[in-house]
């Protein structure tokens, strides 16, 4: 139990800001049906499979469309 | 005085000579129609008065300045309106004016003032939303607004109505006519009709030349009597008839006179209602502006 | 310079409404905890990894993690940030070059310099915030778990990385001023980019390179001094103006 005491500062903010951003990418995608390229079952793929943070950002760079 | 004068300019675009001698004139507060086919040159020759692009020949003078390529008119007295306005979709027409505003200077309650006038003569003063979800119309009104920002003596406008539907086109159309107690405007189009409405004067291009530059009056002179069609129940009659006036040419049903006059159709009618000829559909064609335009050329 | 300071507002608002501020922000975050939560766990991973290892005959002894490690784990974070801040940018002048949205405000005045400056400006002040809110939560971080003061140059080696970051933004703004599209600024800075890591290679040649910059093991162990970066930061501060300005005439010329 104090071990994870010692990881609670890091790990906290981590789950905290990764959680938020699959959840908002999440219901990006849900919400649109534009993207810059691919298709929305494509993406949701990749941000469910991608490694924790990974899969959001590439999508937020290369799926989401800005317009 | 005239607020623009375009005089003899060229432009060569590697071996293809777009403009090759373009001169008109626009004189102060009038709608000045620019019109000629695809491709004709309209767009070059409005970037060239806007110093977007570098001319190989001519000169050109808005408002007695010389316009040279890349540099700003000290007066900053045009605006100018793209065929296919793009504006930055996250902002709502407001934000995307103040923008304009500031960049030519204005500041404070004097441009606050000045956009709530032009939101209300394009008729979008009600509308909050961002620009990504307007429609073409709308755009191309939000165009006419930030070209008319900084009171411009001279208002161009690429082909503002050719890509809306009849109702946007009248609506563009009335602005435009409204903008004129502000400005002159130049405005580029192939729709004669546009052009009937609310010019006062002309230039058709053609071959990267002006064929014809003057005042809407002398145009009508200068069109000469337009063709009649007639559609009849029978075909027979339609013979019959095509026998009487010989110079008339058949096809398909229907039966097309050519350059009647107003004469000629008076000729027409009597006929058909002194032999009884039941009548389907008779119509003066309006001469579209290829016909206009051949015509005014070859004259 | 005319209409610069209306321009940059808006090159704000864009960052801000296109979202990519806050993409960059949680990149940097999360990049600036990655740091030393992945040396914290080290000694974890080969905690759990010890009985494979044991059978294959290869013993670990305990792992020592120190500072050092959170900090080269930093350092190795970086050009993941930076291209990902590229590739955010790749299109900052390109898309408005073809959508035309820059005609309507070049004939009210706007100057060309102007246009390019303001947008330098944001994504080199985009960079500096974002590269220090990344070095201040690892700082923070590592401060916390170990102790900073044995690392040596942790200030001095993320400025060398700012001025690296700030060098790789103008060659992109260089390659923006006459690219037809966005694949093509990438292109040219990728380009660049690998280039320099090719040419890095070459011992003699890498102190006076750009790359020199981003060697910040080297600081951290005091196997270079400060003084041994001095030439690669003149240089590179220089062919980031001389990319800056040949950006301003091309782009004068440019046809819009």
């Amino acid at each position: 139990m104090d071990e994870i005491k010692e990881y609670l500062p890091m790990l906290i903010p981590i789950v905290v800001v990764q959680l938020s951003l699959l959840v908002y990418v999440l219901v990006h995608i849900l919400k649109h049906d534009h993207y810059k390229t691919g298709s929305r079952a494509l993406w949701l793929a990749v941000v469910l499979i991608g490694m924790n943070f990974v899969g959001p950002v590439i999508y937020l760079i290369f799926g989401r469309d800005e317009e | 005085m005239n607020i623009l004068e375009v005089r003899n300019i060229q432009k060569r675009f590697g071996s293809k000579t777009v403009l090759d001698g373009v001169s008109f004139c626009v004189p102060q507060s009038c709608v000045f129609g620019f019109i000629g086919r695809n491709g004709a040159g309209k767009t070059t020759t409005m970037k060239a008065i806007l110093g977007l692009i570098k001319t190989d020949a001519g000169e050109i003078d808005v408002c007695g300045e010389r316009v040279t390529y890349g540099k700003k008119l000290q007066s900053g007295s045009i605006g100018f309106l793209p065929d296919v306005p793009e504006f930055y979709g996250y902002m709502n027409a407001m934000e995307y004016l103040t923008l304009c505003g500031e960049i030519t200077g204005m500041s404070g309650k004097a441009l606050k003032n000045r956009i709530d006038e032009l939101l209300e003569l394009v008729g979008l003063e009600k509308e909050n939303h961002r620009i990504k979800g307007y429609s073409r119309g709308m755009k191309q009104r939000l165009g006419i607004a930030q070209a008319l920002i900084n009171r411009p003596k001279l208002l161009i406008c690429d082909e503002p109505t050719s890509a809306l539907d009849p109702v946007g086109r009248k609506e563009i159309l009335d602005i435009l006519s409204a903008a004129r107690e502000q400005t002159s405007v130049l405005f580029s189009t192939h729709i004669l009709s546009d052009v009937e409405r609310i010019c006062d004067h002309v230039a058709f291009l053609e071959g990267g030349k002006t064929a014809f530059s003057g005042s809407t009056r002398e145009i009508h002179e200068l069109k000469g009597d337009s063709d009649i069609e007639l559609v009849l129940a029978s075909p027979a009659d339609l013979n019959q008839v095509a026998e009487r006036f010989t110079d008339s040419k058949l096809s398909d049903g229907r039966l097309i006179l050519p350059k009647a006059s107003d004469k000629k159709c008076s000729e027409l009618l009597r006929f058909l209602s002194e032999n009884d000829i039941p009548l389907i559909r008779l119509e003066r064609i309006q001469a579209d502006v290829e016909q206009l335009f051949l015509e005014v050329v070859g004259r | 310079m005319n209409g610069i300071v209306p321009f940059f507002k808006k090159e704000i608002c864009e960052m801000i409404r296109t979202k990519r501020l806050m993409v960059l922000g949680i990149v940097f975050t999360l990049l600036g905890i990655m740091a030393p939560w992945l040396a914290k766990l080290t000694p974890k991973m080969y905690e759990m990894l010890s009985d494979d290892l044991d059978q294959q005959g290869v013993i670990i002894k305990d792992v020592k993690v120190t500072a050092l490690d959170s900090w080269l784990n930093f350092e190795k974070n970086l050009p993941m940030a930076l291209i990902i801040m590229l590739i955010i940018f790749c299109s900052i002048f390109t898309n408005e070059y073809s959508k035309g949205t820059l005609i309507p405000l070049i004939t009210k005045g706007l100057s060309r310099t102007g246009m390019v400056l303001a947008k330098v400006t944001v994504m080199m002040l985009t960079w500096t915030a974002g590269l220090w809110l990344c070095f201040g939560i690892t700082c923070f971080y590592t401060d916390f778990y170990w102790d900073n003061s044995t690392v040596s140059g942790i200030a001095f080696s993320t400025f060398c990385w700012w001025l690296f970051g700030v060098f790789m933004i103008c060659t992109e703004t260089f390659f923006s001023s006459f690219a037809s599209s966005s694949a093509q600024v990438l292109a040219g800075t990728g380009a660049v980019y690998f280039i320099l890591m090719l040419a890095g290679a070459y011992k003699k040649l890498s102190e006076l390179l750009p790359v020199r910059l981003t060697d910040s093991t080297s600081l951290y162990k005091s196997s270079l001094s400060k003084s041994d970066y001095f030439t690669a930061i003149i240089i590179t501060a220089a062919l980031s103006v001389v990319l800056i300005l040949s950006a301003l005439i091309k782009t004068g010329k440019r046809s819009i």
